[in-house]
Protein backbone atom coordinates (compact mmCIF):
# COMPACT_ATOMS: atom_id res chain seq x y z
CA UNK A 1 0.00 0.00 0.00
CA UNK A 2 1.58 3.19 -1.17
CA UNK A 3 0.50 6.30 0.57
CA UNK A 4 2.51 9.41 0.37
CA UNK A 5 2.44 10.04 4.10
CA UNK A 6 3.96 13.47 4.13
CA UNK A 7 1.34 14.68 1.71
CA UNK A 8 -1.57 12.79 3.32
CA UNK A 9 -0.57 14.14 6.72
CA UNK A 10 -0.46 17.69 5.38
CA UNK A 11 -3.82 17.37 3.61
CA UNK A 12 -5.61 15.90 6.65
CA UNK A 13 -4.18 18.58 8.92
CA UNK A 14 -5.42 21.22 6.49
CA UNK A 15 -8.83 19.51 6.39
CA UNK A 16 -9.18 19.50 10.19
CA UNK A 17 -7.94 23.07 10.52
CA UNK A 18 -10.19 24.59 7.84
CA UNK A 19 -13.27 22.58 8.87
CA UNK A 20 -13.01 23.66 12.50
CA UNK A 21 -12.33 27.23 11.44
CA UNK A 22 -15.22 27.41 8.96
CA UNK A 23 -17.58 25.94 11.53
CA UNK A 24 -16.62 28.80 13.82
CA UNK A 25 -15.45 26.31 16.44
CA UNK A 26 -12.59 26.67 18.86
CA UNK A 27 -11.17 23.19 18.87
CA UNK A 28 -11.61 19.46 18.61
CA UNK A 29 -13.01 16.75 20.87
CA UNK A 30 -11.64 13.21 20.64
CA UNK A 31 -12.66 10.05 22.41
CA UNK A 32 -9.35 8.39 23.22
CA UNK A 33 -9.46 4.61 23.51
CA UNK A 34 -5.76 3.90 23.77
CA UNK A 35 -5.94 2.44 20.28
CA UNK A 36 -4.20 3.42 17.09
CA UNK A 37 -7.07 5.17 15.29
CA UNK A 38 -7.83 7.73 18.01
CA UNK A 39 -4.07 8.17 18.58
CA UNK A 40 -3.53 9.09 14.93
CA UNK A 41 -6.49 11.49 14.88
CA UNK A 42 -5.25 13.10 18.12
CA UNK A 43 -1.76 13.57 16.70
CA UNK A 44 -3.11 15.12 13.50
CA UNK A 45 -5.54 17.33 15.44
CA UNK A 46 -2.77 18.66 17.69
CA UNK A 47 -0.77 19.63 14.62
CA UNK A 48 -3.84 21.23 13.01
CA UNK A 49 -5.34 23.06 15.98
CA UNK A 50 -2.56 23.29 18.53
CA UNK A 51 -2.52 20.80 21.39
CA UNK A 52 -4.21 23.22 23.81
CA UNK A 53 -7.30 23.23 21.57
CA UNK A 54 -7.64 19.45 21.42
CA UNK A 55 -9.55 17.86 24.26
CA UNK A 56 -9.23 14.13 24.81
CA UNK A 57 -11.62 11.99 26.82
CA UNK A 58 -10.88 8.49 28.00
CA UNK A 59 -14.19 6.87 28.91
CA UNK A 60 -13.46 3.39 30.25
CA UNK A 61 -15.88 0.75 31.49
CA UNK A 62 -15.29 -2.38 33.56
CA UNK A 63 -14.42 -4.29 30.36
CA UNK A 64 -11.71 -1.83 29.33
CA UNK A 65 -8.19 -3.30 29.74
CA UNK A 66 -6.19 -1.36 32.37
CA UNK A 67 -3.26 -0.93 29.96
CA UNK A 68 -5.42 1.30 27.76
CA UNK A 69 -5.25 4.09 30.33
CA UNK A 70 -1.45 3.84 30.37
CA UNK A 71 -1.43 4.11 26.58
CA UNK A 72 -3.65 7.18 26.63
CA UNK A 73 -1.36 8.79 29.21
CA UNK A 74 1.72 7.97 27.17
CA UNK A 75 0.13 9.41 24.02
CA UNK A 76 -1.21 12.63 25.54
CA UNK A 77 2.07 13.31 27.33
CA UNK A 78 3.90 12.95 24.04
CA UNK A 79 1.43 15.21 22.23
CA UNK A 80 1.27 17.74 25.05
CA UNK A 81 -2.52 17.63 25.14
CA UNK A 82 -4.83 17.36 28.10
CA UNK A 83 -7.24 14.54 28.70
CA UNK A 84 -9.97 13.73 31.17
CA UNK A 85 -11.18 10.39 32.43
CA UNK A 86 -14.94 9.88 32.58
CA UNK A 87 -15.78 6.50 34.14
CA UNK A 88 -18.71 4.91 32.33
CA UNK A 89 -19.80 2.21 34.76
CA UNK A 90 -22.05 4.31 37.02
CA UNK A 91 -23.95 5.54 34.00
CA UNK A 92 -24.22 2.04 32.54
CA UNK A 93 -25.57 0.83 35.87
CA UNK A 94 -28.34 3.41 35.58
CA UNK A 95 -29.16 2.09 32.12
CA UNK A 96 -29.18 -1.46 33.44
CA UNK A 97 -31.59 -0.54 36.23
CA UNK A 98 -33.80 1.22 33.74
CA UNK A 99 -33.65 -1.31 30.91
CA UNK A 100 -33.57 -4.51 33.00
CA UNK A 101 -30.92 -6.71 31.35
CA UNK A 102 -32.57 -9.92 32.54
CA UNK A 103 -35.24 -9.40 29.95
CA UNK A 104 -32.76 -8.39 27.28
CA UNK A 105 -30.77 -11.30 25.98
CA UNK A 106 -29.41 -9.36 23.00
CA UNK A 107 -25.76 -8.82 23.90
CA UNK A 108 -25.17 -6.62 20.87
CA UNK A 109 -27.77 -4.15 22.18
CA UNK A 110 -25.69 -3.76 25.37
CA UNK A 111 -22.40 -3.72 23.49
CA UNK A 112 -23.68 -0.91 21.25
CA UNK A 113 -24.97 1.11 24.18
CA UNK A 114 -21.44 1.84 25.42
CA UNK A 115 -20.20 3.69 22.31
CA UNK A 116 -23.50 5.59 22.09
CA UNK A 117 -23.25 6.81 25.67
CA UNK A 118 -19.60 7.72 25.07
CA UNK A 119 -20.55 9.79 22.04
CA UNK A 120 -23.36 11.53 23.99
CA UNK A 121 -20.74 12.59 26.54
CA UNK A 122 -18.38 13.78 23.79
CA UNK A 123 -21.12 15.86 22.20
CA UNK A 124 -21.88 17.42 25.60
CA UNK A 125 -18.24 18.45 25.82
CA UNK A 126 -18.34 19.71 22.23
CA UNK A 127 -21.25 22.02 23.03
CA UNK A 128 -19.65 23.13 26.26
CA UNK A 129 -16.32 23.94 24.62
CA UNK A 130 -17.67 25.10 21.25
CA UNK A 131 -15.68 22.37 19.54
CA UNK A 132 -16.21 19.75 16.87
CA UNK A 133 -16.20 16.01 17.54
CA UNK A 134 -13.41 14.41 15.53
CA UNK A 135 -14.33 10.93 14.36
CA UNK A 136 -11.83 8.11 14.57
CA UNK A 137 -13.39 5.60 12.16
CA UNK A 138 -11.16 4.19 9.44
CA UNK A 139 -12.13 3.04 5.96
CA UNK A 140 -11.81 -0.68 6.72
CA UNK A 141 -14.35 -0.62 9.53
CA UNK A 142 -16.62 1.85 7.75
CA UNK A 143 -16.83 -0.37 4.68
CA UNK A 144 -17.76 -3.55 6.55
CA UNK A 145 -19.90 -1.79 9.14
CA UNK A 146 -17.67 -2.73 12.06
CA UNK A 147 -18.78 0.16 14.22
CA UNK A 148 -21.81 1.32 16.18
CA UNK A 149 -24.34 3.41 14.28
CA UNK A 150 -24.70 6.77 16.07
CA UNK A 151 -21.94 5.52 18.38
CA UNK A 152 -18.23 5.68 17.65
CA UNK A 153 -19.01 6.76 14.06
CA UNK A 154 -20.99 9.82 15.20
CA UNK A 155 -18.79 12.81 14.55
CA UNK A 156 -18.59 16.16 12.81
CA UNK A 157 -15.76 15.10 10.55
CA UNK A 158 -13.93 11.84 9.89
CA UNK A 159 -10.30 12.72 9.16
CA UNK A 160 -9.13 9.12 8.58
CA UNK A 161 -12.40 7.75 7.22
CA UNK A 162 -10.86 7.12 3.80
CA UNK A 163 -7.71 5.40 5.04
CA UNK A 164 -7.58 1.62 5.38
CA UNK A 165 -6.40 0.18 8.70
CA UNK A 166 -3.02 -0.72 7.21
CA UNK A 167 -2.62 2.83 5.99
CA UNK A 168 -3.53 4.14 9.45
CA UNK A 169 -0.82 1.86 10.87
CA UNK A 170 1.72 3.23 8.42
CA UNK A 171 0.64 6.79 9.13
CA UNK A 172 0.95 6.08 12.88
CA UNK A 173 4.59 5.06 12.40
CA UNK A 174 5.20 8.18 10.34
CA UNK A 175 3.62 10.28 13.13
CA UNK A 176 5.77 8.46 15.71
CA UNK A 177 2.82 7.23 17.74
CA UNK A 178 4.17 5.22 20.74
CA UNK A 179 5.07 1.67 19.74
CA UNK A 180 2.98 0.24 22.58
CA UNK A 181 -0.13 1.55 20.81
CA UNK A 182 0.95 0.52 17.30
CA UNK A 183 1.83 -3.04 18.22
CA UNK A 184 -1.15 -4.04 20.37
CA UNK A 185 -4.01 -6.00 18.87
CA UNK A 186 -6.88 -3.76 17.71
CA UNK A 187 -9.95 -4.10 19.92
CA UNK A 188 -13.35 -2.43 20.02
CA UNK A 189 -13.31 -3.09 23.78
CA UNK A 190 -16.81 -4.52 23.73
CA UNK A 191 -15.99 -7.31 26.20
CA UNK A 192 -12.89 -8.44 28.10
CA UNK A 193 -10.17 -9.87 25.89
CA UNK A 194 -12.01 -9.04 22.67
CA UNK A 195 -9.89 -8.48 19.57
CA UNK A 196 -11.26 -7.23 16.26
CA UNK A 197 -9.50 -9.80 14.12
CA UNK A 198 -10.72 -12.73 16.23
CA UNK A 199 -14.27 -11.46 16.15
CA UNK A 200 -14.22 -10.75 12.42
CA UNK A 201 -12.59 -14.04 11.47
CA UNK A 202 -10.01 -12.41 9.20
CA UNK A 203 -7.04 -10.11 9.69
CA UNK A 204 -7.02 -6.41 8.81
CA UNK A 205 -4.26 -7.24 6.33
CA UNK A 206 -6.57 -9.66 4.52
CA UNK A 207 -9.53 -7.31 4.84
CA UNK A 208 -7.62 -4.40 3.35
CA UNK A 209 -6.34 -6.50 0.46
CA UNK A 210 -9.92 -7.55 -0.29
CA UNK A 211 -11.34 -4.04 0.04
CA UNK A 212 -8.67 -2.47 -2.13
CA UNK A 213 -9.36 -4.97 -4.88
CA UNK A 214 -13.13 -4.54 -4.60
CA UNK A 215 -12.67 -0.78 -4.62
CA UNK A 216 -11.10 -1.05 -8.05
CA UNK A 217 -14.12 -2.96 -9.39
CA UNK A 218 -12.64 -6.47 -9.21
CA UNK A 219 -14.98 -9.45 -8.96
CA UNK A 220 -14.81 -12.08 -6.18
CA UNK A 221 -12.99 -14.46 -8.54
CA UNK A 222 -10.48 -11.80 -9.53
CA UNK A 223 -9.84 -10.86 -5.88
CA UNK A 224 -9.31 -14.54 -5.08
CA UNK A 225 -6.87 -14.96 -7.96
CA UNK A 226 -4.96 -11.87 -6.96
CA UNK A 227 -4.77 -12.42 -3.19
CA UNK A 228 -5.23 -16.16 -2.73
CA UNK A 229 -7.74 -15.41 0.03
CA UNK A 230 -10.63 -17.90 0.25
CA UNK A 231 -13.65 -16.98 -1.88
CA UNK A 232 -15.92 -17.48 1.13
CA UNK A 233 -14.05 -14.76 3.02
CA UNK A 234 -14.21 -12.39 0.06
CA UNK A 235 -17.93 -13.06 -0.40
CA UNK A 236 -18.49 -12.39 3.28
CA UNK A 237 -16.81 -9.01 2.94
CA UNK A 238 -18.95 -8.22 -0.12
CA UNK A 239 -22.03 -9.14 1.89
CA UNK A 240 -20.97 -7.02 4.87
CA UNK A 241 -20.43 -4.00 2.61
CA UNK A 242 -23.95 -4.33 1.25
CA UNK A 243 -25.60 -5.09 4.59
CA UNK A 244 -24.11 -2.03 6.23
CA UNK A 245 -24.80 0.76 3.75
CA UNK A 246 -27.48 1.95 6.19
CA UNK A 247 -24.74 2.68 8.74
CA UNK A 248 -22.75 4.82 6.33
CA UNK A 249 -25.57 7.03 5.13
CA UNK A 250 -27.93 9.47 6.86
CA UNK A 251 -31.38 7.97 7.50
CA UNK A 252 -33.40 7.43 4.35
CA UNK A 253 -35.65 10.39 3.72
CA UNK A 254 -38.59 9.45 1.58
CA UNK A 255 -38.70 11.88 -1.30
CA UNK A 256 -42.10 13.54 -1.43
CA UNK A 257 -41.43 17.15 -2.35
CA UNK A 258 -40.14 19.13 -5.29
CA UNK A 259 -36.65 19.34 -3.82
CA UNK A 260 -35.86 17.21 -0.81
CA UNK A 261 -33.31 17.16 2.04
CA UNK A 262 -30.58 14.63 1.40
CA UNK A 263 -31.67 14.24 -2.22
CA UNK A 264 -31.72 17.22 -4.50
CA UNK A 265 -31.91 20.28 -2.25
CA UNK A 266 -28.21 20.87 -2.05
CA UNK A 267 -26.40 23.90 -0.70
CA UNK A 268 -22.71 24.48 0.06
CA UNK A 269 -21.54 22.95 3.33
CA UNK A 270 -19.80 26.17 4.25
CA UNK A 271 -20.21 29.58 2.71
CA UNK B 1 -58.62 -6.08 -37.08
CA UNK B 2 -55.09 -6.67 -35.81
CA UNK B 3 -55.66 -7.75 -32.25
CA UNK B 4 -52.80 -7.74 -29.80
CA UNK B 5 -53.11 -8.80 -26.18
CA UNK B 6 -50.66 -6.96 -23.97
CA UNK B 7 -49.91 -7.41 -20.27
CA UNK B 8 -48.38 -4.69 -18.08
CA UNK B 9 -46.09 -6.09 -15.40
CA UNK B 10 -45.92 -3.19 -12.96
CA UNK B 11 -43.37 -4.42 -10.44
CA UNK B 12 -41.22 -3.23 -7.59
CA UNK B 13 -37.77 -4.48 -8.60
CA UNK B 14 -35.34 -5.28 -5.84
CA UNK B 15 -32.11 -3.30 -6.24
CA UNK B 16 -29.22 -5.42 -7.55
CA UNK B 17 -31.15 -8.66 -7.09
CA UNK B 18 -31.78 -10.12 -10.55
CA UNK B 19 -32.61 -13.60 -9.22
CA UNK B 20 -35.53 -12.27 -7.18
CA UNK B 21 -36.64 -9.97 -10.01
CA UNK B 22 -36.54 -12.77 -12.59
CA UNK B 23 -38.79 -14.82 -10.32
CA UNK B 24 -41.34 -11.99 -10.26
CA UNK B 25 -41.01 -11.61 -14.03
CA UNK B 26 -41.43 -15.36 -14.55
CA UNK B 27 -44.53 -15.43 -12.32
CA UNK B 28 -46.12 -12.59 -14.27
CA UNK B 29 -45.21 -14.26 -17.60
CA UNK B 30 -46.96 -17.45 -16.47
CA UNK B 31 -50.01 -15.41 -15.58
CA UNK B 32 -49.79 -13.74 -18.99
CA UNK B 33 -49.62 -17.13 -20.66
CA UNK B 34 -52.88 -18.11 -18.97
CA UNK B 35 -54.38 -14.83 -20.17
CA UNK B 36 -53.35 -15.62 -23.78
CA UNK B 37 -51.11 -12.59 -23.86
CA UNK B 38 -48.87 -11.91 -26.88
CA UNK B 39 -46.55 -9.37 -25.25
CA UNK B 40 -45.76 -8.52 -21.64
CA UNK B 41 -43.94 -5.32 -20.71
CA UNK B 42 -41.93 -4.66 -17.57
CA UNK B 43 -40.47 -1.36 -16.28
CA UNK B 44 -37.10 0.26 -16.88
CA UNK B 45 -34.22 -1.78 -15.40
CA UNK B 46 -36.81 -4.24 -14.11
CA UNK B 47 -34.42 -7.20 -14.25
CA UNK B 48 -31.68 -5.70 -12.07
CA UNK B 49 -33.61 -3.04 -10.16
CA UNK B 50 -33.22 0.68 -10.77
CA UNK B 51 -31.40 1.76 -7.61
CA UNK B 52 -28.45 -0.61 -7.94
CA UNK B 53 -25.86 2.19 -7.81
CA UNK B 54 -22.28 0.95 -8.44
CA UNK B 55 -23.45 -2.68 -8.55
CA UNK B 56 -24.45 -1.91 -12.13
CA UNK B 57 -20.84 -2.51 -13.13
CA UNK B 58 -21.15 -6.14 -12.02
CA UNK B 59 -24.65 -6.68 -13.38
CA UNK B 60 -24.48 -5.12 -16.85
CA UNK B 61 -24.12 -7.70 -19.59
CA UNK B 62 -23.70 -8.22 -23.30
CA UNK B 63 -27.00 -8.66 -25.10
CA UNK B 64 -28.07 -11.26 -26.15
CA UNK B 65 -25.21 -13.49 -24.89
CA UNK B 66 -25.57 -12.43 -21.27
CA UNK B 67 -26.97 -14.62 -18.54
CA UNK B 68 -29.98 -12.42 -17.76
CA UNK B 69 -31.05 -12.10 -21.38
CA UNK B 70 -30.70 -15.87 -21.78
CA UNK B 71 -32.97 -16.39 -18.78
CA UNK B 72 -35.54 -14.02 -20.28
CA UNK B 73 -35.33 -16.01 -23.52
CA UNK B 74 -36.03 -19.24 -21.67
CA UNK B 75 -39.07 -17.71 -19.98
CA UNK B 76 -40.35 -16.40 -23.34
CA UNK B 77 -39.79 -19.81 -24.95
CA UNK B 78 -41.54 -21.68 -22.17
CA UNK B 79 -44.53 -19.37 -21.75
CA UNK B 80 -44.83 -18.47 -25.44
CA UNK B 81 -45.13 -14.79 -24.47
CA UNK B 82 -42.90 -12.06 -25.90
CA UNK B 83 -41.14 -10.05 -23.20
CA UNK B 84 -40.00 -6.46 -23.13
CA UNK B 85 -37.93 -5.71 -20.02
CA UNK B 86 -35.20 -3.36 -18.89
CA UNK B 87 -31.62 -4.24 -17.99
CA UNK B 88 -28.17 -2.65 -18.09
CA UNK B 89 -26.22 -3.50 -21.23
CA UNK B 90 -22.44 -3.74 -21.36
CA UNK B 91 -21.52 -3.22 -24.96
CA UNK B 92 -17.77 -3.32 -24.35
CA UNK B 93 -15.48 -2.63 -21.40
CA UNK B 94 -16.47 0.63 -19.73
CA UNK B 95 -19.43 1.27 -22.05
CA UNK B 96 -22.83 0.68 -20.49
CA UNK B 97 -26.30 1.49 -21.77
CA UNK B 98 -29.62 1.67 -20.01
CA UNK B 99 -31.40 -0.76 -22.32
CA UNK B 100 -34.65 -2.55 -22.99
CA UNK B 101 -34.63 -6.05 -24.51
CA UNK B 102 -37.45 -7.41 -26.63
CA UNK B 103 -37.31 -11.19 -26.48
CA UNK B 104 -39.65 -13.33 -28.54
CA UNK B 105 -40.60 -17.00 -27.97
CA UNK B 106 -38.54 -17.93 -31.05
CA UNK B 107 -35.54 -16.27 -29.31
CA UNK B 108 -35.32 -13.32 -31.69
CA UNK B 109 -33.97 -10.45 -29.61
CA UNK B 110 -33.81 -6.69 -30.17
CA UNK B 111 -32.28 -4.05 -27.98
CA UNK B 112 -33.27 -0.41 -27.49
CA UNK B 113 -30.92 1.98 -25.70
CA UNK B 114 -32.08 4.97 -23.71
CA UNK B 115 -31.41 8.28 -25.43
CA UNK B 116 -32.12 10.85 -22.69
CA UNK B 117 -30.22 10.10 -19.50
CA UNK B 118 -31.41 12.23 -16.57
CA UNK B 119 -28.79 13.61 -14.24
CA UNK B 120 -30.92 16.22 -12.52
CA UNK B 121 -32.87 15.93 -9.27
CA UNK B 122 -32.35 12.44 -7.75
CA UNK B 123 -31.00 10.96 -10.99
CA UNK B 124 -27.42 9.95 -11.61
CA UNK B 125 -27.65 8.04 -14.89
CA UNK B 126 -24.80 9.78 -16.70
CA UNK B 127 -22.46 8.45 -14.05
CA UNK B 128 -23.15 4.96 -15.33
CA UNK B 129 -24.51 5.02 -18.86
CA UNK B 130 -23.74 6.29 -22.30
CA UNK B 131 -26.68 7.72 -24.25
CA UNK B 132 -27.82 5.85 -27.36
CA UNK B 133 -26.18 7.11 -30.56
CA UNK B 134 -28.99 6.01 -32.86
CA UNK B 135 -32.73 5.60 -32.87
CA UNK B 136 -34.30 2.43 -34.25
CA UNK B 137 -37.85 1.16 -34.36
CA UNK B 138 -38.05 -2.42 -33.09
CA UNK B 139 -39.47 -4.91 -35.61
CA UNK B 140 -42.15 -7.23 -34.26
CA UNK B 141 -44.87 -9.55 -35.62
CA UNK B 142 -47.34 -6.69 -34.99
CA UNK B 143 -45.43 -3.92 -36.74
CA UNK B 144 -42.73 -1.59 -35.52
CA UNK B 145 -42.55 -0.95 -31.79
CA UNK B 146 -41.55 2.56 -30.76
CA UNK B 147 -39.68 1.51 -27.63
CA UNK B 148 -38.36 4.25 -25.36
CA UNK B 149 -37.18 4.47 -21.81
CA UNK B 150 -38.60 6.82 -19.18
CA UNK B 151 -37.14 10.33 -19.70
CA UNK B 152 -37.14 9.66 -23.48
CA UNK B 153 -40.86 10.41 -23.33
CA UNK B 154 -40.02 14.04 -22.46
CA UNK B 155 -38.57 14.52 -25.93
CA UNK B 156 -41.49 14.40 -28.40
CA UNK B 157 -39.16 13.91 -31.39
CA UNK B 158 -38.51 10.35 -30.27
CA UNK B 159 -42.18 9.32 -30.44
CA UNK B 160 -42.57 11.29 -33.66
CA UNK B 161 -39.65 9.44 -35.25
CA UNK B 162 -41.26 6.07 -34.49
CA UNK B 163 -44.65 7.18 -35.77
CA UNK B 164 -43.11 8.53 -39.00
CA UNK B 165 -41.20 5.27 -39.24
CA UNK B 166 -44.51 3.40 -39.34
CA UNK B 167 -44.90 2.33 -35.73
CA UNK B 168 -48.50 1.97 -34.52
CA UNK B 169 -47.43 1.30 -30.94
CA UNK B 170 -45.26 3.46 -28.69
CA UNK B 171 -43.98 1.77 -25.54
CA UNK B 172 -42.31 3.48 -22.59
CA UNK B 173 -40.52 1.50 -19.88
CA UNK B 174 -40.16 3.69 -16.83
CA UNK B 175 -38.73 4.02 -13.33
CA UNK B 176 -40.32 7.28 -12.28
CA UNK B 177 -40.39 8.47 -8.68
CA UNK B 178 -43.24 10.50 -7.20
CA UNK B 179 -42.92 14.11 -8.22
CA UNK B 180 -42.96 13.48 -11.96
CA UNK B 181 -46.32 11.76 -12.05
CA UNK B 182 -48.27 14.74 -13.42
CA UNK B 183 -45.78 15.36 -16.20
CA UNK B 184 -45.75 11.74 -17.29
CA UNK B 185 -49.52 11.45 -17.19
CA UNK B 186 -49.77 14.50 -19.46
CA UNK B 187 -47.10 13.25 -21.84
CA UNK B 188 -48.61 9.74 -22.12
CA UNK B 189 -51.86 11.18 -23.49
CA UNK B 190 -50.12 13.82 -25.55
CA UNK B 191 -47.63 11.45 -27.24
CA UNK B 192 -50.45 8.99 -28.06
CA UNK B 193 -52.80 11.60 -29.48
CA UNK B 194 -50.26 13.79 -31.31
CA UNK B 195 -48.86 10.72 -33.07
CA UNK B 196 -52.19 8.88 -33.40
CA UNK B 197 -50.48 5.83 -31.94
CA UNK B 198 -51.18 3.50 -29.08
CA UNK B 199 -48.98 4.22 -26.10
CA UNK B 200 -48.22 1.77 -23.33
CA UNK B 201 -46.44 3.09 -20.24
CA UNK B 202 -45.12 0.68 -17.59
CA UNK B 203 -43.60 2.06 -14.40
CA UNK B 204 -41.85 0.69 -11.33
CA UNK B 205 -44.12 0.81 -8.26
CA UNK B 206 -43.58 1.04 -4.53
CA UNK B 207 -41.03 2.36 -2.05
CA UNK B 208 -37.46 1.53 -3.01
CA UNK B 209 -34.81 2.93 -0.67
CA UNK B 210 -35.85 6.55 -0.22
CA UNK B 211 -37.93 6.94 -3.36
CA UNK B 212 -41.55 6.12 -4.06
CA UNK B 213 -42.11 4.92 -7.61
CA UNK B 214 -45.67 5.91 -8.37
CA UNK B 215 -46.75 3.01 -10.61
CA UNK B 216 -49.89 4.13 -12.43
CA UNK B 217 -48.95 2.28 -15.62
CA UNK B 218 -51.42 2.88 -18.41
CA UNK B 219 -52.48 2.28 -21.97
CA UNK B 220 -53.80 5.01 -24.24
CA UNK B 221 -55.40 4.55 -27.63
CA UNK B 222 -54.47 6.67 -30.68
CA UNK B 223 -57.05 9.29 -29.74
CA UNK B 224 -55.51 9.72 -26.29
CA UNK B 225 -58.28 7.80 -24.54
CA UNK B 226 -57.18 5.78 -21.54
CA UNK B 227 -57.86 2.06 -21.99
CA UNK B 228 -56.22 0.71 -18.85
CA UNK B 229 -54.82 2.22 -15.67
CA UNK B 230 -52.97 0.26 -12.99
CA UNK B 231 -52.76 1.05 -9.29
CA UNK B 232 -50.67 3.88 -7.92
CA UNK B 233 -47.72 3.22 -5.59
CA UNK B 234 -47.87 -0.61 -5.52
CA UNK B 235 -47.16 -3.50 -7.87
CA UNK B 236 -49.99 -4.48 -10.17
CA UNK B 237 -50.74 -6.45 -13.30
CA UNK B 238 -53.22 -5.79 -16.07
CA UNK B 239 -54.12 -7.02 -19.54
CA UNK B 240 -55.53 -5.06 -22.41
CA UNK B 241 -56.53 -6.07 -25.91
CA UNK B 242 -55.81 -3.49 -28.53
CA UNK B 243 -56.85 -3.36 -32.17
CA UNK B 244 -53.88 -1.93 -34.05
CA UNK B 245 -56.03 -1.18 -37.09
CA UNK B 246 -57.50 1.67 -35.04
CA UNK B 247 -54.29 3.58 -35.82
CA UNK B 248 -55.26 3.66 -39.50
CA UNK B 249 -58.75 4.96 -38.71
CA UNK B 250 -57.48 7.61 -36.30
CA UNK B 251 -54.83 8.80 -38.74
CA UNK B 252 -57.54 9.10 -41.37
CA UNK B 253 -59.69 11.16 -39.02
CA UNK B 254 -56.80 13.38 -37.80
CA UNK B 255 -53.82 12.88 -40.15
CA UNK B 256 -51.15 14.34 -37.87
CA UNK B 257 -48.46 12.04 -39.20
CA UNK B 258 -49.32 12.77 -42.87
CA UNK B 259 -49.38 16.47 -42.08
CA UNK B 260 -46.15 16.52 -40.07
CA UNK B 261 -44.23 19.36 -41.76
CA UNK B 262 -40.93 17.71 -42.68
CA UNK B 263 -39.16 20.99 -43.49
CA UNK B 264 -39.38 21.97 -39.81
CA UNK B 265 -36.92 19.23 -38.89
CA UNK B 266 -34.17 20.98 -40.82
CA UNK B 267 -34.89 24.20 -38.95
CA UNK B 268 -35.19 22.23 -35.73
CA UNK B 269 -31.67 20.92 -36.18
CA UNK B 270 -30.35 24.41 -36.76
CA UNK B 271 -32.25 25.75 -33.74
CA UNK B 272 -30.89 22.93 -31.62
CA UNK B 273 -27.34 23.81 -32.66
CA UNK B 274 -27.95 27.36 -31.41
CA UNK B 275 -29.31 26.12 -28.03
Amino acid sequence: MKTEFMRVEKIIIEFIRTTVEKAGAKGGIIGLSGGIDSAVVAALACKALGSSNVHGYFIPSSVTPSEDEDHVKELTTKLGMSFEIIPLDDLLEQYKTLLNPETTSNNMAWANLMPRVRQALLYFKASELNSLVLGTSNKSELMIGYFTKFGDSAADLAPIGDLYKQEVNDLAKHLEIPASIITKAPSAGLWPGQTDEEELGFSYKELDEILEALESFQTVDQVHEKTGIAKETISRVVKLIRLNEHKRRPPLTLKLGYRSPGHDWRVPFFT
Amino acid sequence: MVLLRVALGQMSSLPANPDANLKIIEGMCERAQEDNVDLIIFPELSVTGYLMHDEVFNLAEKIPEGNLTQKLRKIANRTNVSILAGLPEKERPGVLYNSAVFVQPNSETYTTRKILLPNHSVFNEKRYFKPAEEIKTTPSPWGGLGVQICYDLFSPEISRFHALNGSPLLICLSASPGVRQQLFESFIKARAAENASFLIYVNQAGVQDDLIFWGGSEVCDPSGKQLLKLKYDEPDYGVVEIDLSQVDRTRTFIPTIRDAPGWIYTDLKEAQARR
